[in-house]
């Protein structure tokens, strides 16, 4: 699913604006003769031999060591994760995330970065970062080898102050000024990729010289990453280093649109000062590891999967369309995780340390530091040996985003409904049962029961699941509830499930079911085209023709008025008029008994003049100024304007899907908030013609979600 | 329009207290008179006023046969508001006729709780076989005043058979059902009813070891347990239930229940 994010795209613009003010392409550079202003951009004949140096860069292997900052942030803790023994313990003082990187630990503490030995924890060297009113922070680092390069800047925009320091073993090699900022470093070998201003990516010897310069035109360059002799570069989007890199805007991989609010990026906003380590951006963020392998533009992460890190869940996400290939809460909030080749390696604020298959999530391995820990880091690892899973085979992925929607956590309601839309779109009968279930639990927050409600009621499978629900009826003797009716009448109404025509009637009949499902009822035996619901259409018209005392009764028999005329013929009409006409009818009803009958004429006119019909669905009939809510029904005429076009759009992609899923949020003045495709690729031609789209306004609370399936057939 | 509503209230009135006193005369003028009310009355069932459909409602209850009974049953399933739905539920009630089940029947599904309740009453006292088997589907009901009336519907079937359903209500909470049990339950049935001292209030259960103490079929045995098991609580609401039970009942002065009661009274009094 891909959204557009207007705020995004105005973010990055700005970004570049401010930068094109403080002056184009400008920088102070240090003694290196690094950053200066008159460096050419995307020189292709400067990339290649700079291409051609990562390449030759070798493998790293790092210790397979987690360091963690105790609770207090006034210790730092080395873990060897293979044996699961502490190494060390080191007294520091820090409120922000520590990094990694080969052979190096490095914490920023007041005034300075100290930078410790990942194996021993012995101190290596101290950073000065200056008394300025403005303080520098650690932005990033990177290592290869004994060589390790550090960003350091205020990470104040335009205004910034940085610095790269080039550290060799344990002594300061270079440190270079300018005055712009500075994003995450890279280094492969001795060729060390640093990203700077937004939009620029220096590639520079070991001194410090620059040898070439990338300038992205189409998106923010924050983070530089090298792996196995290649090398990436990106924020928002992912690019890798090569040669057509010098295009300006090449092709970068972006993630799925997740449907959450407020979702992480892919690669933090490296220009911002790093987030205490009390703030939630680190419980709440997308953790992958380049493919190293690949070769395809744009690149992918390893193992084709996005792990989204949400509090103490963790799903493995398809990173092409983020359907969830696993989901796992663990023991605690997550404080550390890092993706590698086969897995991912986490760390839980209890202090266990886990290793999860990339496969199905089963950890490999488990260890505890033995304390609570408010950040681990693990050094980036090129290869890692999984070994044999220490725990029992895992339940299938609709099982685990059930439970993960089930899990009675306040803070993880975001992450509750995430796992309810994957699960809404899980092509198994048996998430039809389930959302059944959850749209009935009242354990769930209200707004995540209507969800699954709503996500029911627009099920294209499961069909026996929505007869044996509606076979059940509350009872008071029993204590038993009765079951969702007003989405299983939907659910059966898109189906055109026939079957469920007897049973939807008993519902119909049963004074338990509520009054707002009678609409939804009424509707699903017009789309089932099933006339023997005819009866008790009627008897329900006759009833309560003259009594709208029931809230919602009058809406209930427009609708039922409706369906009786759709399906009872010529007869039906002269007996709603009848019914209109009663004296003892209150004029609300009257009103929508009128209305619904002048409904289905006009429509019948409009049939028997135009020999096209282009729909069978029901007109859901709505008595008040406006209508409860936003269905398919009403929103169908103003979506067959773009139909076609939206057709094309499927037929057009390349992927060639036989169909798509398209989701609307829409406001209550019936305006469009977002729109979501699956799959993504087809977001870019259906999203401008559906947004600017009118329907009718409601009288609902919040936003209504439309689903619909287009088929490219 | 308060004029015109006051116009059809008095004559209403006007019209019920002359039909009232039109069928107390002769017999072959109030055979006259009769259709004449009746023929009136069946007019304002079509009447697109709902006072006078009301009255005519109202009249058709003095003229009770199969046709009255009939045209009301046709009237109602045409539709009425609330409150001339109940009045033309309690006039079929009042005809005791069984043309009105199937009617009646349908009505226990209505929407509107008013409805069913009076529904279950008016099926209580017709009765039949479809009543009861109503009846013992609106202890289900989830609405509390339904399964009350309910229980009163069955209470007048006497329909010892439904017992066993209206004890699982009573379990539920639907204490209406404990003087239908004393009076209709067997020993065994009563036996059970008795566990629930101490654990429902007492006022819920008193009724219904009144109804088992008048009843002379139950063994004298349980009966005395009653006794017992009341006098153990040695409260002043025993005292009161025992003084006021005493009269109802069977047996002579020398009967042992008699003797155990004015027994208990006296250990209360202290």
């Amino acid at each position: 699913m891909k959204a557009m994010r207007s705020h995004e795209l105005r973010s990055i613009r700005g970004s570049i604006l401010a930068l094109a003010l403080a002056g184009c392409g400008g920088a102070s550079g240090g003694g290196s003769g690094a950053f200066s202003p008159s460096y050419p951009d995307n020189d292709s004949a400067t990339l290649g031999p700079a291409l051609a140096q990562v390449a030759h860069a070798a493998a790293t292997a790092a210790p397979d060591v987690a360091v963690a900052v105790t609770e207090d942030g006034h210790h730092l803790i080395g873990f060897d994760t293979s044996t699961g023994s502490s190494l060390y313990r080191v007294d520091v003082e820090t409120t922000v995330p520590i990094l990694t990187t080969g052979t190096y630990v490095l914490v920023e503490e007041t005034g300075r970065v100290r930078i410790f030995d990942l194996a021993t924890g012995h101190a290596r060297l101290s950073i000065d970062l200056g008394s300025n009113v403005t303080p520098s922070h650690l932005i990033g680092a990177d290592a290869s080898g004994p060589l390790l390069a550090v960003s350091l800047s205020t990470a104040t925009g335009t205004t910034a102050r940085s610095r790269l320091v080039i550290v060799r073993g344990d002594s300061i090699a270079e440190d270079i000024a300018l005055d712009r900022p500075l994003g995450v470093p890279a280094v492969a070998g001795s060729t060390i990729l640093v990203p700077w201003a937004y939009q620029f990516l220096s590639v520079m010897d070991a001194a410090g010289n620059e040898q070439t310069r990338i300038r992205l035109r189409n998106g923010i360059v924050g983070h530089a990453i090298a792996s196995q002799g290649r090398a990436w570069f990106g924020g928002a989007e992912l690019h890798r280093l090569t040669s057509s890199s010098a295009t300006e805007v090449p092709v970068g991989y972006a993630p799925p649109n997740l449907g959450i609010d407020r979702p992480p990026s892919l690669l933090t906003n490296a220009y911002d000062a790093p987030a205490p380590l009390s703030s939630a951006m680190h419980n709440v963020r997308l953790v992958f590891a380049p493919d190293a392998t690949g070769t395809e533009a744009p690149p992918r992460p390893t193992d084709g999967l996005l792990y989204l890190v949400y509090f103490r869940f963790v799903f493995a996400l398809d990173a092409t369309d983020g359907t969830p290939r696993w989901v796992r809460p663990v023991p605690s909030d997550v404080v550390g995780a890092a993706a590698f080749a086969g897995g991912i390696r986490l760390a839980a604020e209890s202090g266990e340390i886990l290793t999860l298959s990339a496969v199905d999530g089963r950890a490999h391995a488990s260890a505890s530091i033995g304390e609570a820990v408010s950040y681990v880091s693990y050094p980036r690892s090129e290869s890692l040996a999984l070994g044999e899973p220490v725990e029992a085979e895992r339940p299938d992925v609709r099982v685990q985003l059930m439970e993960a929607v089930q899990v009675a956590d306040a803070r993880l309601v975001t992450a509750r409904e995430f796992a309810l839309a994957r699960l809404a779109v899980l092509p198994d009968d048996d998430a039809t049962a389930d959302l059944t279930l959850l749209c009935e639990d009242t354990r769930l927050p209200p707004r995540t029961k209507q969800r699954a409600c709503d996500f029911l009621a627009t099920r294209p499978v499961g069909a026996d699941h929505v007869l044996s629900q509606l076979s059940r009826h509350g009872s008071f003797l029993d204590e038993r509830v009765g079951p969702p009716v007003a989405a299983l009448a939907r659910a059966a109404g898109n189906m055109r499930v026939a079957a469920s025509v007897p049973l939807l009637i008993e519902q119909f009949r049963d004074p338990r079911t509520p009054i707002a499902a009678i609409a939804p009822i009424a509707d699903a035996f017009v789309a089932i085209g099933d006339a023997t619901a005819v009866p008790v259409l009627a008897a329900f018209l006759r009833t309560y023709h003259a009594d709208s005392s029931e809230f919602g009764m009058v809406d209930a028999l427009g609708s039922v008025a409706n369906a009786y005329a759709r399906l009872g013929g010529p007869t039906a009409l002269t007996e709603i008029d009848a019914l209109a006409s009663d004296n003892l009818a209150p004029l609300p009803v009257a009103r929508a008994l009128r209305e619904a009958a002048t409904r289905v004429r006009t429509t019948r006119n409009t049939t028997s003049a135009t020999t096209a019909t282009t729909t069978t669905v029901a007109t859901t009939t709505s008595t008040a100024a406006l209508p409860t809510h936003l269905s398919l029904e009403l929103a169908n005429p103003v979506l067959s304007g773009v139909n076609d076009q939206l057709i094309t759009c499927l037929r057009a992609d390349p992927s060639r899907p036989n169909s798509a899923r398209v989701i609307i949020v829409a406001r209550r003045d019936g305006t469009v908030a977002e729109v979501l495709v699956s799959p993504d690729s087809l977001a870019t031609c259906v999203y401008p013609l559906i947004s600017p789209l009118q329907f009718p306004a409601t009288r609902g609370t919040g936003t209504a979600r439309l689903t619909f399936t287009l088929h490219a057939r | 329009m308060p004029g015109l509503k006051g116009g059809i209230v008095l004559k209403r009135a006007w019209w019920l207290a002359v039909t009232v006193v039109a069928i107390g005369v002769s017999s072959s003028s109030r055979a006259d008179d009769t259709a004449a009310t009746e023929a009136q009355a069946l007019g304002w069932l079509d009447s697109p006023n709902a006072d006078e459909v009301r009255l005519g409602i109202e009249t058709l209850g003095l003229v009770p046969s199969n046709r009255t009974a009939t045209a009301l049953v046709a009237r109602a399933r045409r539709g009425l508001p609330g409150d001339l739905m109940t009045s033309a539920i309690a006039t079929l009630a009042a005809m005791e006729t069984p043309i009105a089940t199937p009617l009646l029947v349908e009505l226990t599904y209505d929407r509107r709780a008013s409805i069913r309740a009076k529904s279950f009453e008016a099926l209580g006292a017709i009765g039949g076989v479809d009543a009861i088997a109503a009846l013992r589907r609106g202890l289900d009901d989830d609405d509390a005043t339904v399964r009350a009336s309910a229980v009163t519907g069955l209470n007048t079937t006497n329909d010892s058979a439904s017992v066993v359903l209206l004890m699982r209500a009573f379990d539920r909470g639907v204490l209406e059902a404990a003087p239908v049990i004393g009076r209709l339950g067997n020993p065994d049935q009563i036996r059970v009813l008795l566990g629930h001292i101490g654990s429902v209030p007492l006022e819920a259960l008193l009724p219904g070891c009144a109804e088992a103490l008048g009843r002379a079929d139950l063994p004298q045995r349980l009966r005395l347990d009653i006794v017992a098991r009341l006098t153990e609580l040695a409260t002043e609401n025993i005292r009161v239930f025992f003084t006021e039970v005493q009269p109802n009942l069977p047996g002579g002065a020398n009967d042992p229940v008699r003797r155990a009661i004015n027994d208990g009274i006296m250990r209360i009094s202290g």
